[in-house]
């Protein structure tokens, strides 16, 4: 029983802000509020002291005491004059708790809409991130708790397997069950992901599918873990047994020959390098199931009546830095699409993905057509670029969580997914078409209000 | 097997909703969600697969601060209620406060129901719990529908244990706050006792029900 420490069953445990968030998280975020035209824009504490900003950062690194004083009065969002600029406060909230503050100040001539959408769009990508990354730590938790107690029990058969060989028999018969059973398991499992397939997303299929994985490998990584062990005894009763072999003239050349017959220095060495790999390749596993994506929020901020257009040139305005960055050019063709019932925030975010994508979809003379259009209760948008365009055989899987094309560590592979999750939400589709060279168009179908 | 951090002022409370599978925890807690008004409430975090079923578990969380300053976070769970998911059930359990049992009424589901308590009172053993001191609370719910149980027979069989029961139709909302509420209630009572809540924090019974209990203006204007 090398290592084993002390399994304590809980789950949950309470996160503070810098928990859940790191600067890698924000930053990008910050950037992009400082971009569009924003003074000032930072996470706190619920203190007011400036755990990450951007942009004009005081020498004391807290919030403006006017600004406090309006979270303390739980109003926060109010605006109130600050000497010549606007600004937006809201309060960051993890299990009900709050836990932090948003903060935007943006110079007096910025448009006081604008810095109102800004801060509403800026503040619903935050909390997505938030809860992105709560749900990844439930998951991975729970999973961990669960492997762990497998672990356990597993241990538990051990000791008892050594009790008689007779049992060692039984147990061995019993396992072999177990496996058929994981294995008839696993087959049902697949049954049921091919039919759900076409119906769920496969967001949410992975979650299931993970914990179907789950279970098996932990057992495999526990048996594993276990075996390595074992292995070292048997090592040792065969040097044992070798060096006491040498001193007995009966024995001693037999088990000489026998040993190298059966290529024992040889197995010795490669048995630890077979079972490393084994453990590390059960651990990859365990990880990706971790990291596959479960639950979903039924909360939503209160829903309004808004004009897609509008949100979506603020939307525009939003990532106006990058698109000079990158010297983009945008094309609006607008048409009727008023009337879709929502939050402006979370529409927001489905565009600024899509957005985002094109205009990393290509290097220069980057165009992006913006079209917006009434088809019979429908409201549909085609943002289309004229970048690389996107490989037929991943077409069907940007929409899955965690799916990138950038570079490992570059982009999180949450933007798309993001998006698609948003616009199922009001039931609506989004699908895209795209061709080698040309550049894609994503289509985002949703119901206008009747 | 209560969170209590004395240096930080904060104290964690976990209340589990037990039951077999399809008897309703879930929407209770989604109803509980639609009730109770937005202020100290958090979000209700629910995994949801195509069918409906749970998986891992729900979360619905609440928070709010004492007169003397201790923060209180309340976290209410549901566990799956299907047999194979056991580890998890346990995983959920672990640590609990209080625990709801949420039986269903059909008369179809009677061995469902006990098999489902008599592997409640397993696991309890097995994390560590006492069942006897545990808050514990029972509701009968689906009372809508046909073919189901009796309230006298469930009165006869249940009363003599002395845990509350409920009738409830989740699904319509019923009996659903007066399930949370009684839980609430005799867990304060389980924690005051070994941590003066009243003496130390001068937070009355009345205090934390009402904290825990705010029906949403919306509704309450109706
Ligand atoms: N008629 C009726 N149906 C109900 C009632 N409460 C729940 N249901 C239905 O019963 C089904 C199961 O409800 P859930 O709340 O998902 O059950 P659960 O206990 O969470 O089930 P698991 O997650 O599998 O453990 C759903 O279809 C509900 O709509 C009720 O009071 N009356
Ligand atoms: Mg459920």
């Amino acid at each position: 029983m090398e290592q084993m420490d002390r399994i304590d069953f809980s789950l949950g445990a309470d996160m503070g802000l810098k928990d859940i968030l790191g600067a890698t998280d924000v930053l990008p975020l910050l950037k992009a509020i400082v971009g569009a035209g924003a003074d000032l824009a930072a996470v706190t504490d619920s203190k007011g002291k400036f755990l990450w900003a951007e942009g004009n950062i005081p020498d004391n690194k807290e919030l403006p005491s006017m600004a406090m004083e309006a979270a303390a009065k739980e109003i926060p969002g109010k605006p109130e004059t600050l000497k010549g600029v606007n600004w937006r406060l809201s309060t960051i909230h993890h299990e009900a708790e709050p836990i932090g503050l948003f903060f935007v100040s943006a110079p007096e001539a910025l448009n006081e809409r604008f810095l109102s959408n800004l801060m509403e769009t800026a503040f619903a990508g935050l909390n997505i991130i938030i809860r992105n990354i709560v749900k990844r730590v439930f998951t991975t938790e729970l999973h961990t708790t669960v492997v762990k107690r497998s672990y356990e029990e597993l241990l538990e058969t051990n000791r008892n397997l050594a009790a008689s060989e007779k049992k060692y028999k039984e147990l061995s018969e019993t396992l072999e069950q177990k496996v058929e059973e994981r294995t008839a398991e696993l087959k049902k499992a697949h049954t049921r992901l091919l039919q759900q397939e076409k119906m769920a997303s496969i967001g949410q299929l992975a979650a299931s599918v993970a914990h179907e994985i789950n279970n098996p490998i932990g057992f495999i990584y526990s048996n594993l873990n276990t075996l390595k062990k074992y292995i070292g005894n048997l090592n040792e009763i065969i040097q044992f047994y070798k060096v006491k072999g040498q001193g007995s003239e009966v024995i001693g050349k037999e088990a000489e020959e026998l040993y190298k017959k059966l290529r024992i220095d040889f197995i010795k060495a490669d048995i630890h390098d077979l079972i490393k790999q084994s453990i590390d390749g059960a651990e990859r596993i365990k990880n990706i199931v971790a990291n596959l994506k479960g639950f979903s929020h039924i909360d939503e901020a209160a829903d309004r009546e808004m004009n897609i257009n509008a949100e979506m040139d603020n939307t525009i305005s939003v990532l106006s830095n990058e698109i000079k960055d990158r010297s983009a050019k945008i094309v609006k063709q607008y048409g009727q699409a008023a009337g879709f019932f929502g939050n402006t925030g979370l529409i927001c975010q489905a565009f600024l993905n899509i957005l985002l994508n094109a205009l990393q979809s290509g290097d220069d003379n980057l165009i992006i057509t913006v079209k917006t259009e009434q088809r019979g209760d429908n409201a549909v948008i085609f943002i289309a670029d004229n970048g690389r365009g996107i490989p037929p055989e991943i077409q069907d899987r940007i929409f899955e969580p965690f799916f990138t094309t950038r570079d490992v560590g570059k982009g999180t592979g949450m933007g798309l997914a993001v998006t698609y999750d948003i616009i199922s939400q009001y039931r609506g589709s989004i699908e895209v078409k795209s061709e080698m060279g040309k550049g894609s168009t994503f289509v985002i179908t949703l119901p206008l209000k009747k | 097997m209560i969170e209590y951090d004395e240096i930080e002022q904060r104290m964690v409370l976990k209340l589990v909703y037990y039951g077999p599978a399809m008897s309703g925890k879930t929407t209770n807690l989604l109803q509980l969600h639609d009730i109770l008004a937005v202020e100290g409430r958090g979000d209700l975090m629910t995994l949801d697969t195509k069918d409906d079923r749970t998986i891992f578990f729900d979360l619905l969380p609440f928070f709010f601060t004492a007169p003397s300053g201790l923060k209180i976070k309340v976290k209410v769970y549901t566990v799956p209620g299907q047999v194979r998911h056991d580890a998890t059930r346990k995983a959920v359990l672990a640590r609990a406060d209080g625990i709801a049992f949420i039986a269903d009424s059909q008369l179809s589901e009677t061995a469902n129901n006990s098999e489902s308590f008599a592997n409640l009172e397993k696991n309890l053993a097995f994390v560590g719990i006492d069942i006897e001191k545990m808050p514990l609370v029972i509701q009968f719910n689906k009372r809508d529908l046909k073919d189901i149980v009796s309230e006298d027979e469930i009165r006869r069989v249940w009363e003599p244990t002395g845990i509350p029961v409920f009738m409830a139709s989740a699904l319509y909302g019923q009996g659903v706050l007066e399930t949370f509420r009684r839980l609430v209630e005799l867990t304060y009572d389980y924690i005051d006792s070994r941590h003066s809540l009243k003496e130390k924090h001068m937070l009355s019974k009345e205090m934390f029900v009402d904290n825990l209990t705010k029906v949403s203006t919306e509704l309450a204007g109706q």
